[in-house]
């Protein structure tokens, strides 16, 4: 890319990830921790220690320079917490000195005064208060007693309003939901119904113990600050230091740096670490980092929302779903910037890409007391995808009717059945999600795992095991075997919050070499591009190189996850190199070409009355998962997982190989809680189809759980509706169903002999 | 912070140390050592309390040897069931450093290799100045005041039944951790030999259970199953409280018990 | 207090209390490859070679190491055994993070040591527990049987 000028003037930012932030280093480096609030609300008068040593120092949100809150998508967050506490754990202030020791010594002499408001901030006083627990108990008791009294502190007038809000919702209604009052509809679908169905599902996500805490390190050179951060969103983390410190943001470098975990987010979160960390160094004028402990990683960035999907589904003796009726409670925390879209997401993805004949969402987000909460792409639609698929295999049991018929006979809505035959005037199906052959996925996923024959199988000996014994275990192991399907769209049209105008432009030098300017997406992703480029324009590989150094006014806006669509990124890199070579004989070099993302498709999903095709194009997968339950020991085993994936056109085979087997190998360490389940056989086949190349990373992560979650239900005999699941919990569903196959006996048993005593009394 | 490390060359040095300094704790490769004691002493690089030694009958083992110095003598030249317990703890990179002393002393609850040496009935020495003393493992409650560890004699004992299994998560020490070891002879279709322990956050094993089951005839019958199985949940629940083990943990004991006999039908 | 130790082929003396982590003293002295993981010693990002082999630094207490040998990834790259590893993994497909490099590196190190030929169970069986985060398992041990394909050949033209 030919460097501007002016471009050089304003010194270019590199927005390519280098080194952990955690590795570097500075002479005189400074050691952070952050204060957090010991309760969950309350009034904060002050935060105080009553003794710093020499080059230790305490700071809370009075001493920042600038504004005191960063915003993101009108979501405003506090950089120290001041005011009203918004959950236990808020960080309220940021303690830095030399020792790293020294200074989490320092963190538990830290003083939080609050206003009295509630029980548990007038008992932090009191605490905060003691000075020798010997000593001074008969002070501490008359503390205690002159606390206000329970009436007072539990008092609404003096508890902050309800911090339960719903910040997001939608709703969607289809068939006679959108006729009817809910009530009426759910009468007249629901009672007369062959099979019925209610459960509520919920898959948490776990935080990987073995990646990068999040952090961030910075220090000042004169009058700029160069912060290192694991940043997905450099220019909101650049504009949010620069507000904080009262700076320009010429003055602000951010050093983006890598990230080893699974569920990249490096957004809000992290763009309010990096300017904690900032304002500490500007003030200080050193060199400052701060690295979360284990805890508070678990604890305060937790990946994902937490969930409660509730189905009630119907469905008829053909199979054919006549009402699915969906409830999602979204818990985001004390904030999260990006709570409509993925309210959304999950709403979408809550009927996947089954049209049943009355369909009604209702979803909200709301906030809550926890931390907050955060978006990360691959695991959007997750816990979406782990209800629905739980609850058609829980009803395919019920029904007898093979999972993967169900699955079919429900993939297309009335409308498409009966399109050839006459034109409908039944309204089209809200969501038309652009899968490609989905039948040859579940089929060729069925036959490679011989599920059916294995499903029938462990289905009667699971029920003939039931029926015999009434011992909480069995000789031999429990079998089971799970379907689960799903997608991972890529290109969303409905983004909340910013534009998805993704840009490209290319460049063909005089030297021959090409220059791809945009965000540096994976190794996988940049390979494609340069395969695909070289083989347009006929160069080298090796001549093609990906530029991200921007000046610091033209840093895309957006977060990088709306850049990493690898098949509209590839599709803009196609057809850039295209136009290249079409002027590259009538014009001199060097050649520049610029693309954004099309708004054809964009019009195809009516964002108003969220109703359309949602995506660009997805990717589908059918997991299938066998497992044996040692009835010993209560481990599970996973004798083989059999995944079969359509994600279009596919770039490199062996590298969409690796992405599933890792993926595989990462899920299997968060279904059972502190265990990694085993695995025997792994077996991955791609279908090539028409459809659009979509991005092979998070199909395992939107399948795997359910899959799992099935097969272990069905070797249970018993429905298992979370995930992880743990040992105490296997156990648990095992007594439980023992003690209520006994009560059943128990009552047949004396009915039975109650119906003989009247028999004999009557004779 | 602060804490006091002293250094020995050798066992007669660490002992001398151990009376010169009060409070002194011996500890192994630190690997299970969350809260070190204030003042601690390490077997590592002593080498008389890190060898290994094979004899026909019997293995001497130190309490400095780490455990992936015993698993390379080799599978072949181990008990079975202690060769798959050394292989369940942790992974191989602490293994280099975790030590079959500190796996056997740890304070609160047994650890794997407890129940196998336990089967194997593995008697352990303790030295001081002027003293040696040999205690069988099962009785082993801590280590004599004043005396160290020296030697763990492992028997090679090849019994035609061995079982070893591991309760709780695969590689690391939780509440939910124990181990559990069976080994039994047959002979002329009787039984001979039985051993059966379990160590956790107790230890368990039973004399009276063991002479019970030896001798009878085999192959087991069911009735023989659930005599078995009722004999021993009466000397296990004598054994354990309620405040020392979780339904779920007392319920894989008794399905380990039965996988045991079954193996006998 | 004041630990002697070779660190890196260099006497040096680490200056640390007794019961700080090997893995917090050895990243203060310039040794970034060595990282803060899981804390529990079983992710691997704290990997050092003590005497040669792989130990997980996060649980050892530095005051245990005095007068042992140290090598860390930051100078075991300029051995020839690392250049195996490396080609070896080139090879699978297997591009490293960077988080986790020393657990991988140091377990194909101790597998490529060994005197015997390992199958490919009993490599997975070592590795398995290493940290998911950028190489799956079968790539994981497809690169060391190729690492030590290669060590074996140059061995024999040595």
């Amino acid at each position: 890319m030919a460097v501007k000028k002016s471009d050089s003037k304003k010194q270019l930012r590199s927005l390519e990830a280098t080194g952990f932030y955690s590795d570097f280093e500075k002479e005189t480096c400074l050691y952070a921790a952050l204060v957090r609030s010991p309760a969950p609300a309350g009034k904060i008068k002050s935060v105080t220690i009553p003794e710093l040593p020499g080059g230790y120092t305490l700071y809370s949100s009075r001493d920042i320079p600038g504004s005191k809150t960063i915003t993101a998508n009108k979501c405003v967050t506090k950089i120290f917490g001041y005011g009203n506490v918004s959950y236990r754990g808020e960080p309220v202030g940021i303690i830095f000195g030399p020792d790293e020791e020294r200074v989490l010594q320092l963190l538990d002499t830290v003083n939080i005064t609050f206003d009295v408001e509630n029980l548990e901030s007038a008992l932090n006083n009191v605490i905060n208060k003691q000075t020798d627990d010997a000593s001074n108990f008969k002070e501490f008791v008359e503390q205690i007693n002159e606390m206000p009294s329970l009436d007072a502190v539990i008092d609404k007038s003096h508890v902050e309003e309800n911090t339960d809000v719903i910040v997001a919702s939608r709703e969607v209604k289809y068939g006679l939901y959108d006729k009817l009052e809910l009530a009426q509809a759910d009468t007249k679908l629901f009672d007369n119904a062959d099979f019925t169905s209610t459960d509520t599902w919920k898959e948490k996500l776990l935080t990987p113990k073995w990646q990068e805490t999040e952090g961030a390190f910075a220090y000042t050179e004169g009058d700029k600050i160069h912060v290192f951060a694991p940043t997905r969103w450099i220019s909101f983390t650049q504009k949010s230091v620069a507000a904080a410190l009262g700076i320009s943001e010429e003055q602000v470098y951010i050093h983006k740096t890598k990230t080893a975990g699974i569920y990249p987010s490096g957004l809000a979160r992290t763009t309010q670490l990096a300017v904690q960390i900032a304002v500490a160094s500007w003030l200080a004028k050193k060199p400052v980092k701060l690295v979360l402990s284990q805890f508070e990683q678990e604890n305060y960035m937790v990946p994902g929302v937490l969930t409660e999907i509730t189905y009630r589904t119907a469905l008829d003796k053909d199979g054919h779903f006549t009402a699915l009726k969906i409830l999602i409670d979204i818990d985001i925390g004390c904030s999260n910037p990006f709570a409509q879209e993925i309210t959304d997401r999950i709403a979408i993805a809550a009927a996947s890409y089954y049209k049943p004949e009355n369909l009604y969402i209702s979803a909200k987000a709301h906030s809550s007391k926890n931390p907050p909460t955060s978006i990360s792409m691959q695991i959007i639609e997750s816990q979406a995808f782990f209800a629905i698929e739980n609850e058609i295999q829980k009803i395919s049991n019920q029904s007898k009717i093979f999972p993967d018929e169900l699955r079919l006979l429900n993939a297309q809505s009335e409308v498409e059945k009966t399109k050839t035959k006459s034109k409908s005037k039944v309204k089209e199906f809200p969501f038309s999600i652009p899968t490609g052959d989905i039948q040859s996925v579940i089929q060729t996923a069925l036959k490679q795992s011989d599920f059916n024959r294995k499903y029938a199988s462990f289905h009667m000996e699971a029920i003939d095991r039931a029926e015999k014994d009434s011992k909480p275990f069995f000789a031999l192991p429990l079998r089971g075997i799970g379907l689960a399907t799903a997608y991972i769209p890529s290109g969303y049209y409905g983004q909340s919050g910013f534009t998805n105008d993704t840009k490209l432009e290319v460049t063909l030098n005089a030297d021959e070499k090409l220059t791809i300017h945009t965000i540096k997406p994976s190794d996988v992703i940049q390979d494609i591009w340069k395969t695909s480029a070289s083989e347009i324009l006929q160069i080298p590989k090796q001549n093609i190189q990906i530029n991200s150094d921007f000046a610091y006014d033209q840093i895309p806006e957006q977060p990088e996850d709306s850049y990493s669509s690898i098949s509209i990124m590839n599709e803009l890199v196609k057809k850039c190199c295209t136009d290249i070579q079409k002027k590259r004989f009538h014009q001199p070099l060097p050649i520049t070409a610029k693309r954004g993302g099309t708004l054809t498709q964009k019009t195809k999903w009516d964002k108003d009355k969220f109703c359309g095709t949602p995506f660009y194009t997805t990717s589908f997968i059918t997991t299938v998962v066998e497992v044996e339950l040692d009835t010993y020991t209560y481990n599970e085993k996973i004798k083989g997982i059999w995944v079969t994936v359509d994600c279009g056109e596919l770039f490199d085979e062996a590298a969409a190989l690796r992405t599933i087997r890792l993926e595989i190998q990462q899920e299997l360490t968060m279904l059972v809680k502190g265990k990694t389940v085993s695995c025997d056989a792994i077996n991955i086949n791609f279908i090539q189809s028409d459809n659009r190349s979509g991005q092979v990373g998070g199909l395992i992560h939107n399948s795997l759980p359910a899959a799992f979650s099935s097969a272990l239900s069905l070797a249970l005999t018993t429905q298992l509706t979370e995930i992880p699941c743990t040992e105490d919990l296997l156990f648990q569903l095992i007594r439980d169903r023992t003690k209520e196959k006994n009560e059943i006996k128990k009552s047949e048993e004396r009915a039975e002999t109650k119906n003989t005593e009247e028999t004999g009394a009557s004779e | 912070m602060g804490k006091t490390i002293l250094y020995a060359k050798n066992a007669a040095e660490l002992i001398k140390i151990l009376n010169n300094n009060p409070g002194t704790k011996v500890v192994g490769g630190c690997t299970r050592i969350e809260n070190l004691p204030d003042k601690f002493i390490s077997t590592r690089g002593i080498k008389d309390l890190s060898h290994i030694s094979r004899h026909e009958r019997y293995i001497d083992v130190g309490p400095g040897a780490t455990l992936s110095e015993i698993l390379a003598i080799g599978q072949t030249h181990l008990p079975p069931i202690i060769y798959e317990a050394l292989n369940c703890i942790a992974n191989p990179i602490i293994r280099n450093t975790a030590t079959i002393g500190g796996n056997i002393c740890s304070e609160n609850r047994k650890l794997t290799l407890f129940a196998p040496l336990m089967a194997l009935d593995a008697k352990l020495e303790f030295k001081n100045q002027t003293e040696t003393r040999t205690e069988n493992i099962r009785y082993f409650k801590s280590v004599p005041e004043g005396f160290i560890l020296s030697n763990i004699r492992i028997p090679l004992v090849d019994a035609e039944l061995s079982i070893f299994r591991r309760i709780g998560p695969e590689h690391s020490i939780t509440q939910q951790s124990a181990s559990f070891a069976f080994l039994a002879d047959t002979e002329k279709n009787s039984l001979l030999n039985v051993h059966l322990s379990f160590a956790g956050p107790f230890t368990f094993h039973s004399k009276e259970f063991e002479n019970f089951m030896s001798g009878h005839r085999l192959p087991l019958t069911q009735k023989d199953i659930t005599q078995l199985e009722e004999v021993v949940a009466e000397q296990f629940q004598k054994a354990a409280t309620d405040q020392m083990i979780t339904d779920v943990m007392r319920q894989q004991f008794f399905n380990l018990a039965r996988y045991s006999f079954e193996q006998l039908t | 207090m004041k630990i002697p130790v070779t660190l890196n082929g260099t006497k040096t003396i680490l200056d640390a209390h007794a019961d700080e982590s090997l893995m917090k003293v050895l990243h203060k002295n310039g040794c970034i490859s060595v990282k803060r993981g899981c804390n529990s010693g079983f992710c691997g990002s704290c990997t050092i070679l003590l005497d040669d082999h792989p130990a997980a630094s996060c649980k050892i207490p530095t005051g245990i190491v005095r007068n042992s040998d140290i090598v860390t990834l930051d100078y075991f790259v300029k051995t020839e055994e690392y250049s195996v590893i490396m080609a070896g993994f080139q090879k699978a497909g297997i591009k490293l993070c960077g988080y986790c490099t020393a657990g991988k590196v140091f377990s194909a190190y101790q597998i490529l040591k060994s005197p015997k030929m390992p199958k490919r169970e009993e490599i997975a069986d070592y590795v398995k527990a290493l940290s998911p985060c950028c190489t799956d398992l079968e790539t994981l041990v497809n690169g060391i049987l190729y690492s030590i394909q290669i060590f074996n050949k140059k061995q024999m033209r040595g």
